[in-house]
């Protein structure tokens, strides 16, 4: 049976097991919906407000006398708690108002957890005359055997693997970290802005330290956004204790606005990664931005010693002075993973050399980082 | 506030949807969940300020329920492979061809669930399955491309 037999048969199977629908849930929707309170009898009101004059003043009273009653205890004034203006957004919650089955942490067996999606790491290209980093997304299959990676969310997983020494990388790959191991997302929601939709991040208060100088904040707040925005929505809030921020990092970077994977291009390398380079079903595509001149670039594939065994030329969509696209899908046969890397530079219009250069490794497992935790 | 005119409009999308969200829920958390994930996701967007801006719908409630089937049930479905396992008799040996569809499935991340249900049961392009789990055509052939590596070892 081949692939695709395969899976239908297997997608035939499941849907087979699917219940009927649930029931609209109205009588959920009209309880979180109730009209307004009915308005007070006015006549209760008053009685309600005479007894407590008469709770209240009868003791006073009697105490400005000196005969306390007896039972009359002190009274103590506590101040409520300050409440947190939340900022003015509209934050979509989850209410799992009909969920019955128990929650995870009522399980007392770790249960294995599976992620999967691009994380955005750097390199600092070679032979570089700006030293800008270059984004390079890998794809990251992260399987968590213990449990250990919690609340139950990919973000959070790729945070931690972001936060991490990335064993699994090798040390010639090149490639680093900017986000330093003790940030964190609290949580990660939707908001609406006007007519604007966007992430909102919370993040600790480690992510108001930075990384350390203008360049590494820029490159780990790049990280950040290019990591989140990989999905739906393009910008992304940052937020702490859910205000916004109104200064980041060493140089107080305002980020009270959403930012988007366009806010801080200029302090990227000419040429950089936005898909990890894995073998999808066109082959192994490479694809990202790139400003050079004339919006050409080449890609050259590596073999194991170094070697090159393919090389072609690239245009991207604009260049000279813009951001414009680039895309090329590589034969698999090319690629030995594990072992094989992709190339990208441009030629230098002086002298011929290799500049901006980006090298990327392929992982052994068709160019997936595959990490087990727990 | 919600005008009984709106909970009609709601109850009407629901009832012409939530079918065929309950199979995409199937395929993504498996049949024991399906419902809450279903149902969650529906007051999720019923309750969004966005809700009656929103164009296509259908599209939003997909995405609604990949979202909500990503944010709380993803450990769910192996947990209750394990509960079934802790449950039967002993020397019974557990050989329902649906429980390793299941068992399959639950290797899988959500993401691959997706887009391999998308594909293989709803015949949508990679392009189109993208729209309605809101990522690249790239990043659909991607998870399609792992699932595909996955699957093959543990149903070959």
């Amino acid at each position: 049976m081949n692939d695709e037999k395969r899976f239908r048969d297997m997608m035939r199977r499941l849907v087979a097991m699917s219940p009927e629908a649930p029931d609209f849930p109205e009588e959920t929707i009209m309880a979180k919906h109730t009209p307004s309170k009915p308005r007070p009898n006015p006549v209760l009101m008053f009685a309600a407000g005479a007894a407590l004059v008469a709770a209240v003043m009868i003791p006073v009273f009697l105490i400005s006398r000196g005969d306390a009653p007896v039972g009359v205890g002190t009274t103590t004034t506590t101040t409520a708690p300050s409440t947190t203006t939340a900022p003015d957004t509209a934050t979509t919650t989850t209410q799992a108002t009909t969920t019955t089955v128990p929650d995870n942490t009522s399980s007392t067996q770790p249960v294995e957890s599976v992620w999967s999606r691009p994380v955005f790491l750097y390199q600092t290209p070679a032979n570089s005359f700006l030293g800008n980093p270059a984004l390079v997304p890998v794809w990251l299959e992260l399987t968590d055997t213990g449990g250990t990676l919690s609340p139950d969310d990919e973000f959070t997983a790729a945070l931690a693997v972001l936060g991490t020494e990335l064993p699994e990388l090798p040390a010639s790959s090149g490639l680093a970290n900017a986000v330093p191991a003790e940030v964190q997302i609290i949580s990660l929601t939707t908001a609406t802005q006007g007519a604007d939709q966007s992430w909102v991040a919370d993040m600790n208060e480690a992510f108001l330290a930075g990384a350390g100088g203008l360049l590494a904040d820029v490159t780990m707040l790049n990280q950040l956004i290019y990591t989140i925005t990989d999905n739906t929505l393009g910008s992304v809030l940052f937020t702490v204790n859910g205000q916004p921020v109104e200064a980041f990092g060493s140089e107080g970077i305002v980020l009270t606005d959403p930012v988007d994977r366009e806010t801080f291009i200029e302090h990227l390398a000419p040429i950089f990664l936005t898909t990890p380079v894995i073998d999808g079903e066109d082959g192994y595509t490479v694809a990202g931005k790139a400003n050079v001149f004339e919006a050409s670039l080449s890609v050259q594939v590596l073999d194991g010693s170094g070697g090159v065994v393919h090389e072609e030329h690239l245009m991207a969509s604009c260049g000279s002075g813009c951001w414009g696209e680039f895309s090329v899908d590589l034969d698999p046969g090319l690629i030995t993973p594990g072992e094989s890397s992709v190339r990208l530079f441009t030629y230098s219009a002086e002298d011929g050399s290799m500049t901006n250069v980006l090298t990327v490794p392929i992982p052994a497992d068709s160019g997936v980082w595959e990490i087990t935790v727990g | 506030m919600i005008t009984a005119t709106g909970v009609m409009d709601n109850e009407e999308i629901y009832r012409a949807y939530s079918t065929e969200l309950t199979r995409y829920a199937t395929g993504l958390v498996g049949p024991f969940d399906a419902q809450d994930v279903v149902t969650d996701a529906c007051l999720r967007a019923f309750e969004s300020k966005t809700w009656s801006e929103v164009v296509d719908r259908r599209a939003y409630l997909y995405r609604t329920v990949f979202s909500v089937a990503n944010d709380h049930h993803r450990r769910t479905l192996s947990r209750r492979l394990r509960e079934i396992k802790v449950a039967e008799p002993e020397g019974f040996e557990v050989s329902s061809p649906d429980l390793d569809v299941l068992r399959a499935v639950s290797r899988l991340s959500v993401q691959q669930r997706s887009a391999v249900y998308l594909t293989y049961w709803e015949d949508l392009t990679p392009d189109a399955a993208g729209d309605r789990m809101g990522i690249s055509e790239g990043s659909v052939k991607r998870h399609l491309a792992r699932a595909r590596k996955r699957l093959g070892e543990l149903l070959s």
